[in-house]
C-alpha cells in the first residue's frame, strides 16, 4: 500500500536495431519536468530504457573540445549508435579503450536528434556498456525475437494504447519488424543443444492470427530472400569474431 | 431507521458481548434507537459506542473478543497491523534475544514461511517444533519489507493433529543483470551483536562510530524485458557469482586503498549477463540462494515458426 511513493524502475525493452532506429517519436506521460521521456517503438511499446547486445564494430571520438565517443553496435538487423561523453564516464572510457570488434551489452536510454537534413535519428545514451560473451549475444537475439513477437501479436488488441499510438505515428505496417525477427533468428548458428535451455517458453501456441495474416505473410515471404540487413553489415557474420576478453 | 433492522443489529451486538455484560438484547436496542434515531449517530459509530460501554462496565478488553478474522495463507500477508487467523507448522525456534520475548521462530504453511514472535507477558502456552497449530487473533507486522506475525494475550492457540508440507516461497527470476545499485561490493557491517546494519562512512545509524566487519554483497537489477526484479546476493552467492572471495576483495581494496575497486570488478564481471536466480522474495528484493548463468540461447526453431505464422 505504501509502495507507490517511489517511482518504479522502468523496464529495459528488447528491440532489434531496425526497430530502435525507427522509434523516432518521443513523448512524456506527465507535465512534470522530471517525467521520463519515452521512445515509441513501432510495434507498440514505450521505451524509456533498452537493453541491446551486439557487436561493437567501430569507436570514434567525435567531440570537439571534450571527448565525446561514438560507438557502432551491430545486431543481425542493423546498426545502432551509442554516444557517451563526460556524463557517462564509464561508458566513455570503455569506448576509448575497447578493442573492436567485441561483443558488448548496452543498457541505455533512447534519444532522438535531428540531422541537418531534417531527419530524426535515434541513438542510445548508455548507462552501462560492457563486454559480454558470444553466448550472451546469441541469447539476447532469441530473447529479443520473443519480446518483439509478443508485441507484434498484441499489436491489434484494441486495449493496447501504445499500439494505437504507434499506428498513429508510424502507420500500421509492422511487417518489417516481423521480418527483422526472422532475419535475426536465421542468422544464428544451429543450436548445439537446444534442450539445455534452462527456460523454454511456450512459443508455438496461442499466437493470435489476424485476418490479414495471410496477406502480409505472402508479401513478406517474397521479401524474405531479398531483405539484407543494413549495408554497413555486408557479409558480417558474428562467428568470425572472437569474443571479448572476459 | 426501521425497528426490525435495529433489532437485528442489537442482536448482533448482544452476541458479540461476553456473558459477563449481563444485558438484554432489548436494552441494547433501546440504546441503539436513542443513538441512531434521536441523536443521528451513524449506525457503525453507535455500535462501537455501545460495545465499548458494556466492555468498560464489565472490564473486559474488547480485544478479547472473538473477532471475525480472515483465515489467511502465509504468503498473502503483505500488510502490517492486520488481525488474522493462520494455520501453520512451527518450523524452527530461534534463541530469543530479549527477555520480553517468550518464543521466536519460523512458522510455515503450504504457501511459505513467516517469522513469529510470542511475547513473555502474553502468557501463552509453549509451542513445540514440528507441531501444527491454528493461531487465531495474531497481528501482522512489517520491518524493512519483511512481514511477521505477533502472538498476543488474546491469541487462541490450538494444536492440530494434521501435518503440513511447508512450501518454500522460492521464486525463480530470469533475465539480464542490467544494473548494480549503490551499497554493493565490499561493505562494513556494525559489529554489535544483533545489529547487522551497514556502516555509512564508518558509522552505524544505531550504534555510532564502529570499526565494522567486512562483508560482500551485491544489490542488483534483473530485467527480462517485461519485468524488473531487484535482487540481493549475500557473501556466499556473491562469491559464487563473481569468483571473488571476501578475502580477495579485502586484499584488492587494501592494495588500492579504496573499496570501490571491488565494485568495479564486480560490475565488469556480471553486468550484461543472463542469470537464473532462485530465492525467497522479501519486500522489494529476491534474496538469491541459487545462481546459474544462462549462456544458451533459446531454440530459434519454434520462434521462427511463430514469426512465420503471423
Amino acid at each position: 500500500m505504501s509502495q507507490n511513493n517511489a517511482p518504479s524502475r522502468e523496464v529495459a525493452q528488447r528491440a532489434f536495431a531496425t526497430e530502435i532506429n525507427a522509434a523516432t517519436h518521443t513523448f512524456r506521460e506527465s507535465d512534470d519536468d522530471r517525467a521520463p521521456v519515452y521512445g515509441l517503438l513501432p510495434t507498440g511499446a514505450k521505451a524509456n530504457r533498452v537493453f541491446v547486445v551486439g557487436t561493437l564494430t567501430e569507436t570514434q571520438d567525435v567531440g570537439s573540445d571534450d571527448e565525446y565517443w561514438q560507438g557502432r553496435i551491430v545486431d543481425p538487423t542493423g546498426t545502432v549508435f551509442v554516444y557517451a561523453g563526460q556524463y557517462q564516464p564509464e561508458a566513455a572510457s570503455m569506448l576509448r579503450e575497447i578493442e573492436t570488434p567485441a561483443f558488448v551489452a548496452i543498457v541505455g536510454k533512447p534519444r532522438t536528434f535531428e540531422t541537418d537534413d531534417g531527419d530524426t535519428n535515434v541513438s542510445l545514451r548508455p548507462e552501462h556498456l560492457i563486454t559480454v560473451t558470444e553466448g550472451t549475444r546469441h541469447r539476447w537475439v532469441t530473447e529479443t525475437a520473443q519480446r518483439t513477437l509478443d508485441r507484434i501479436e498484441q499489436f491489434d488488441e484494441t486495449t493496447n494504447e501504445y499500439a494505437q499510438l504507434a499506428r498513429n505515428q508510424y502507420g500500421d505496417d509492422i511487417g518489417p519488424y516481423r521480418q527483422a525477427v526472422i532475419t535475426a533468428l536465421e542468422s544464428l548458428p544451429e543450436p548445439a543443444d537446444a534442450t539445455s535451455n534452462t527456460h523454454t517458453e511456450d512459443s508455438s501456441s496461442g499466437s493470435p492470427t489476424t485476418d490479414t495474416s495471410e496477406e502480409t505473410d505472402s508479401v513478406t515471404r517474397e521479401g524474405e530472400t531479398q531483405t539484407q540487413p543494413d549495408d554497413d553489415l555486408g557479409g558480417f557474420s558474428p562467428d568470425e569474431f572472437t569474443t571479448g576478453d572476459q | 431507521m426501521n425497528d426490525t433492522k435495529l433489532h437485528d443489529h442489537a442482536q448482533d451486538i448482544h452476541e458479540e458481548l461476553p456473558d459477563a455484560a449481563d444485558v438484554s438484547s432489548d436494552e441494547i436496542q433501546q440504546r441503539l434507537t436513542t443513538l441512531v434515531d434521536d441523536y443521528q449517530v451513524p449506525l457503525e459509530e453507535a455500535r462501537r459506542t455501545i460495545l465499548s460501554t458494556y466492555f468498560n462496565e464489565t472490564d473486559t478488553d474488547s480485544e478479547t473478543l472473538d473477532r471475525d478474522n480472515e483465515h489467511v495463507d502465509l504468503n498473502t500477508i503483505n500488510e502490517a497491523e492486520q488481525w488474522v487467523d493462520i494455520t501453520a507448522k512451527l518450523v524452527d525456534l530461534w534463541e530469543p534475544q530479549n527477555d520480553a520475548i517468550a518464543q521466536v521462530g519460523l512458522l510455515g504453511d503450504e504457501t511459505g514461511t513467516i517469522k513469529f514472535t510470542k511475547w513473555a507477558k502474553s502468557d501463552l502456552p509453549k509451542l513445540t517444533e514440528g507441531h501444527v497449530y491454528t493461531l487465531e487473533n495474531v497481528v501482522t507486522d512489517e520491518y524493512q519489507g519483511q512481514y511477521s506475525v505477533k502472538l498476543n494475550r488474546t491469541t487462541n492457540i490450538q494444536q492440530l493433529e494434521q501435518t503440513i508440507e511447508v512450501g518454500d516461497n522460492t521464486t525463480t527470476a530470469e533475465g539480464a543483470l542490467i544494473d548494480i545499485q549503490t551499497g554493493s561490493g565490499l561493505i562494513k557491517r556494525c559489529p554489535n551483536p544483533d545489529c547487522t546494519r551497514v556502516l555509512q562512512n564508518g558509522r552505524c545509524s544505531e550504534h555510532g562510530e564502529a570499526e565494522g566487519d567486512f562483508d560482500l554483497r551485491i544489490k542488483a537489477v534483473l530485467d527480462d524485458g517485461t519485468t524488473v526484479q531487484e535482487v540481493i546476493f549475500d557473501q556466499e552467492t556473491t562469491e559464487q557469482l563473481t569468483g571473488i572471495t571476501l578475502q580477495q576483495a579485502q586484499q584488492r581494496a587494501m592494495d588500492a586503498l579504496d573499496t570501490s575497486v571491488v565494485t568495479d570488478d564486480i560490475r565488469e564481471l556480471v553486468l550484461g549477463n543472463y542469470y537464473q536466480l532462485k530465492g525467497p522474495i522479501l519486500g522489494r528484493y529476491l534474496l538469491v540462494n541459487e545462481v546459474e548463468q544462462c549462456e544458451t540461447m533459446h531454440d530459434p526453431g519454434p520462434l521462427l515458426v511463430r514469426a512465420r505464422s503471423l
